[in-house]
């Protein structure tokens, strides 16, 4: 009886011990691909704005965010964030704009790594003509 | 007699110092609790409700934390059998309907959930003289097989919330223990059981679990054929993180934690036809990475004896 128990004690607290990635959380290693806009299109009004990225990554990712600002007012005129919990994933939003200006846009994609803050983050900026 | 209490209580507390520091817990902990007549068959239903809310905080500048409320309902046959005068068997057929209410969507799953079998041994049996000490106590070991749909990591997955999914997708292997000793018309129950889980298909693996409690009962016999046992006690429930991707060691450390309830109930028997209703009210608990906040839980069965 006393040896089944210590077995049974000692199963558990092997299986107790929870082993983790221990991979450092490292921005300038996740590779972010924007395959589209790209820096050379120019947008018209009525236009959709395809925003198609690939992200990898040597560990678990936690989420993204995809954020289009006006950048001579600042103002956020797309925000889109997901959880994600994978190594590699991609990105397939869009976007279509109406503004009667002429505009520069950033698109920004960022990257949660951890819960802790760390993020990587690529820009695009692209032209809006209406 | 002392030998084995204190060997199940050393057992309980050894189960609770080998683990983590930051866990969680599952809505689908399975434990006996109080059972009735030792040596009768039992077949019956039992109802259980419980509630989570949690909150998440963005991950991104700006953006506004998340809030859900998710609702668990069960409705489970479940059965003993003796099989000899030692061993007796145990199945748990659960049946889920669980609500989950978020800030940006409302879901519902329903389904079989995850069959559980028990097969323990009676390694004590003492129902004493008269008014005199009695005990009694079986162990054993069972498997809880993926009966139950599981689609993979789910959003209320990744807020550190039990699993709203019928099924966990996998195999786990529990080891369980009763213990109840009695004088004269009081009465003492200790259970614990330990779930070891295993990895689903998805490669996603659910926290190793313990649950165990402490009841104390009385039972007085108002009229023949009727028992009444009031009872009142603890439950504390502990559960290792779960792992996103336990092939990678993707550890989800804002998932398992542990709960700690008071267990109020009666158990109530007409001849071969007993009702059990229990509350169970959170004393403390941290859960989720301390976003995951457990309401109340309600139990009521049914069962025959035979």
């Amino acid at each position: 009886m006393r040896l089944i128990i210590a077995a049974i004690a000692t199963t558990i607290a092997i299986a107790s011990c929870q082993k983790k990635d221990n991979n450092a959380a490292t921005p300038s290693d996740v590779s972010i691909t924007i395959a589209s806009p790209t820096g050379a299109t120019a947008y018209h009004s009525g236009d959709t704005v395809f925003m198609n990225a690939d992200i990898s990554y040597a560990t678990e990712l936690h989420g993204y965010e995809v954020k289009i600002t006006d950048t001579a007012s600042g103002f956020v005129v797309y925000d889109d964030a997901q959880h994600v919990h994978d190594d590699h994933f991609s990105i397939r939003d869009k976007w279509v704009n109406t503004a009667s200006t002429a505009l520069v846009y950033k698109l920004a994609i960022i990257i949660a790594i951890d819960h802790d803050g760390k993020k990587a983050e690529k820009d695009i900026y692209f032209q809006y003509q209406p | 007699m002392k030998r084995s209490i204190l060997a199940l209580l050393l057992l309980t507390i050894q189960m609770h110092a080998s683990a983590c520091d930051v866990c969680g817990c599952s809505a689908s902990n399975q434990y006996l609790g109080l059972l009735p007549q030792l040596h009768w068959n039992f077949a019956g239903l039992q109802y259980e409700y419980s509630s989570f809310s949690s909150t998440h905080p963005s991950l991104f500048e700006g953006l506004p934390d998340e809030h859900a409320a998710d609702y668990y309902n069960t409705v489970q046959a479940w059965g003993r059998y003796n099989i000899g005068k030692r061993l007796q068997a145990f199945a748990f057929v659960p049946y889920h309907f669980n609500r989950d209410h978020s800030d940006t969507s409302h879901s519902a799953t329903s389904g079989l959930g995850d069959i559980s079998f028990l097969l323990d041994r009676i390694m004590i049996s003492d129902k004493g003289m008269g008014n005199s000490w009695g005990h009694q106590l079986i162990a054993g070991a069972g498997l809880k097989l993926p009966t139950g749909r599981n689609m993979g990591i789910t959003a209320p997955d990744r807020l550190g919330l039990p699993n709203l999914q019928p099924g966990t997708g996998s195999w786990d292997f529990i080891i369980n223990s009763n213990y109840t000793v009695r004088y004269k018309k009081l009465g003492l129950n200790l259970d614990a059981a330990y779930t070891f889980t295993t990895a689903n298909k998805h490669d996603f693996k659910y926290g190793n679990r313990l649950n165990a409690g402490l009841l104390a009962y009385y039972s007085p016999k108002p009229a023949a054929n009727i028992t009444f046992l009031p009872q009142a006690g603890l439950r504390y429930s502990y559960t290792l993180h779960d792992y996103d991707n336990y092939s990678k060691k993707w550890l989800n450390e804002q998932s398992g934690g542990y709960l700690l309830y008071a267990d109020l109930g009666v158990q109530t028997y007409y001849r071969q036809f007993g009702l059990r209703i229990n509350y169970q009210l959170p004393l403390s608990q941290y859960y989720g990475a301390g976003y995951v906040n457990a309401g109340g839980k309600i139990n009521v069965g049914i069962f025959i004896l035979f």
